[in-house]
């Protein structure tokens, strides 16, 4: 197996409020693979974009990483000067936004917002950078690119939009590209197109792309492996299939139990999570997960749990795990 | 490049701007006619048979509303008629020249007041809640609480009293222009006291404004891209900051326009403003119309002006 482009190591970001310190992500490790598509799900709040944004050091006051490693080949992004980073950013490891309507600069055209994207980086004429522009939006398949180039976004419908945010990533052939809700703000044929797209450009470019979601039908179109992320913690990793098939962390297999399914019977009552995300201020002491599981166990209060082998390259952070904790309610049922 | 329809809006517009002037201009023809006193009152007795030739040459003998008939004919001409205290001398070209003199002045205090303003307010914003941010804030707080005439005051007894004294009358400011222009030097203090309130109002919206756009998620955009903070505040933030700000241009315009009033009387500057003043006093009823036309329109073609640069600055607005 190759070297990690990407290695994040015990990740904790922190954001100073006036209520008190929350911890957004607290201790987040994973690595990246040159060519991976790698999915992290979990609900809103969970941590997962501020990963992301960790990653290109983008984290807003009053937001702060203050704790472990992010090794880009090698060199460390947390510790790394700032005029350093800013190389990194959009050259190496791209990123694209949930919202591309207000992702996008209003007052600034299309094309020329994607020539700014590679002109931060390389020396190149206007005329140049001009028809890579229009080349770029022909690849992620935008009709009549030769004079849609010179369009405002609000010229742009909401998948228009979001091809060209993704032009605008590419547009440096990064060896990372960081999606952070793509296709959250679109309707459900368009999401079915960015994902699409994004599947074609990871096969022809061989771009490693990081994508966050909340939607685990968006992560099993696109990826190969998932991490669910909780509280600001991971708590499940491992290949898709694996993960969609047996789950074995508690609210991995609530998440997967949440999706309404067509071939279920109409009476049946979607399953939903009960309650809501801990607060991450005070997290909750033991297991994070505990107050809304419902196949807890007495040392779940007290006894926090870290990354396990449960499978074939398959870690999840529980105590109890379904396959065991689905025996017992067998068990009880007989 | 004007598309049709842009250009029916420009030509709307101008009749628009027109037609306000004429009827500003008919307003202020019956109401300054309803001022006692008369342009030819004086100390020396005048040969009642010279009044009548003068009340005639003016037609003053007229009706009110014959008057009125022939001063509209005369403005749709472009003329305004002659001045009643400085007789013969014909208003349209002195009025054009005193706007010109005003302009030198407004256009100074314009630029420093969009060019102070918006330094001020960028650099408050970036440097947010430092003491950067506080001096700033402090600076604009004083500039709009304090009226122009009251800078202009201070100004003037800093720099044409205090500072001759001071220097034993080698170094300081002369009130009072010798030609028609003044030079940048003499232009400096007028335009300070005029524009100093209203940058200090672009100062406080352009931070607000600033502020707001900088959490936009199209900055972090920008920045996720690679670019220098330089370019993603002055291309990204500043661009998008400035809609607000163009808003209130057109106030500000006028502003500066009314404001002018008193300051050109305290610098002693002969342009539109002192002239404004001394028609209304000494009675000369044509130019005082004269210059309230000129008002009107300059109003109205800054107003214009401003509309048009919102399609410059927001590509969203088309008319």
């Amino acid at each position: 197996m190759t070297a990690p482009v990407l290695q994040v190591k015990d990740l904790k970001t922190q954001f100073f409020t006036d209520d008190g310190v929350v911890k957004a992500v607290d201790g987040v490790s994973f690595d990246l693979h040159p060519g991976e598509t790698l999915g992290i799900v979990g609900e809103s709040g969970c941590g997962k974009s501020v990963t992301a944004l960790s990653i290109l050091r983008l984290v807003q006051e009053p937001g702060r990483i203050t704790g472990g490693q992010i090794l880009f080949k090698g060199t460390d992004i947390v510790t790394m000067p700032g005029d350093d980073v800013r190389d990194i950013r959009g050259k190496d490891i791209a990123m694209i936004f949930q919202d591309p309507l207000s992702s996008l600069n209003p007052v600034l055209k299309v094309g020329y917002q994607i020539e700014e994207a590679m002109e931060a980086h390389t020396k190149i004429s206007g005329k140049v950078a001009l028809s890579r522009a229009v080349q770029l939006l022909k690849q992620v398949r935008i009709p009549a690119a030769e004079s849609r180039v010179e369009d405002y976004p609000h010229q742009f419908s909401g998948g228009m939009r979001q091809r060209a945010m993704i032009a605008m990533g590419l547009a440096n052939k990064p060896s990372i590209l960081i999606a952070d809700e793509p296709t959250t703000a679109l309707d459900v044929t368009v999401q079915a197109q960015i994902l699409e797209l994004l599947r074609d450009l990871n096969e022809e470019t061989k771009t490693a792309i990081i994508l966050i979601t909340h939607n685990m039908g968006v992560v099993a179109g696109l990826c190969k492996r998932v991490l669910v992320m909780y509280a600001g913690r991971i708590v499940e990793q491992g290949p898709v299939e694996q993960i969609f098939k047996d789950p074995q962390h508690p609210y991995t297999w609530s998440l997967l139990q949440s999706i309404p399914r067509l071939d279920a019977d109409r009476k049946d009552r979607l399953l939903s999570i009960e309650g809501l995300p801990p607060d991450l201020i005070k997290p909750p002491r033991g297991c994070r997960f505990h107050p809304r599981c419902q196949f807890r166990i007495e040392r779940c209060f007290h006894d926090d749990p870290t990354l396990m082998d449960v499978g074939p390259d398959q870690e999840a952070a529980c105590w109890v795990t379904m396959r065991r904790a689905l025996a017992r309610d067998g068990e009880a049922r007989a | 490049m004007l598309s049709r329809r842009a250009l029916i809006f420009l030509g709307e517009r101008l009749v628009l701007i027109a037609f306000t002037a004429v009827a500003v201009s008919s307003i202020v023809f019956f109401g300054v006619h309803q001022l006692p006193g008369s342009a030819f009152l004086s100390d020396r007795r005048i040969d009642p048979a010279a009044l009548a030739a003068i009340m005639h040459h003016y037609h003053l003998d007229l009706s009110l509303w014959d008057q009125y008939k022939l001063f509209v004919a005369g403005i749709v001409h472009g003329n305004l008629g002659e001045s009643l205290v400085n007789r013969g001398i014909p208003i349209t070209p002195l009025l054009l020249r005193e706007a010109s003199v005003s302009l030198e002045v407004g256009a100074t205090a314009l630029i420093f007041t969009i060019g102070l303003g918006m330094v001020l307010g960028v650099i408050a914003a970036i440097k947010q809640n430092t003491w950067v941010d506080y001096l700033a804030t402090a600076t604009s707080v004083i500039g709009y609480s304090m009226p122009n005439f009251v800078i202009a005051s201070v100004l003037v007894l800093l720099f044409a009293v205090y500072l001759y004294n001071w220097s034993g009358g080698v170094l300081y400011y002369e009130v009072g222009w010798e030609g028609t222009y003044g030079t940048p030097g003499q232009i400096l203090l007028p335009a300070f006291a005029l524009g100093f309130p209203y940058a200090s109002i672009v100062a406080r919206l352009t931070r607000a404004s600033m502020l707001e756009v900088l959490r936009q998620d199209y900055v972090r955009t920008a920045k996720a891209k690679g670019l220098s903070d330089r370019i993603v505040i002055i291309r990204h933030a500043l661009r998008n900051a400035l809609i607000p700000v163009v808003t209130i241009l057109g106030p500000l315009t006028i502003g500066i326009i009314t404001g002018s009033v008193v300051i050109e009387n305290i610098f002693g500057i002969p342009g539109l403003g002192k002239e404004f003043v001394q028609s209304i006093l000494s009675r000369d009823y044509n130019i005082v119309i004269g210059v309230f036309t000129f008002y009107a329109l300059a109003i109205g073609l800054a107003n214009l002006l401003v509309d048009l640069l919102y399609t410059v600055i927001d590509p969203r607005i088309r008319y």
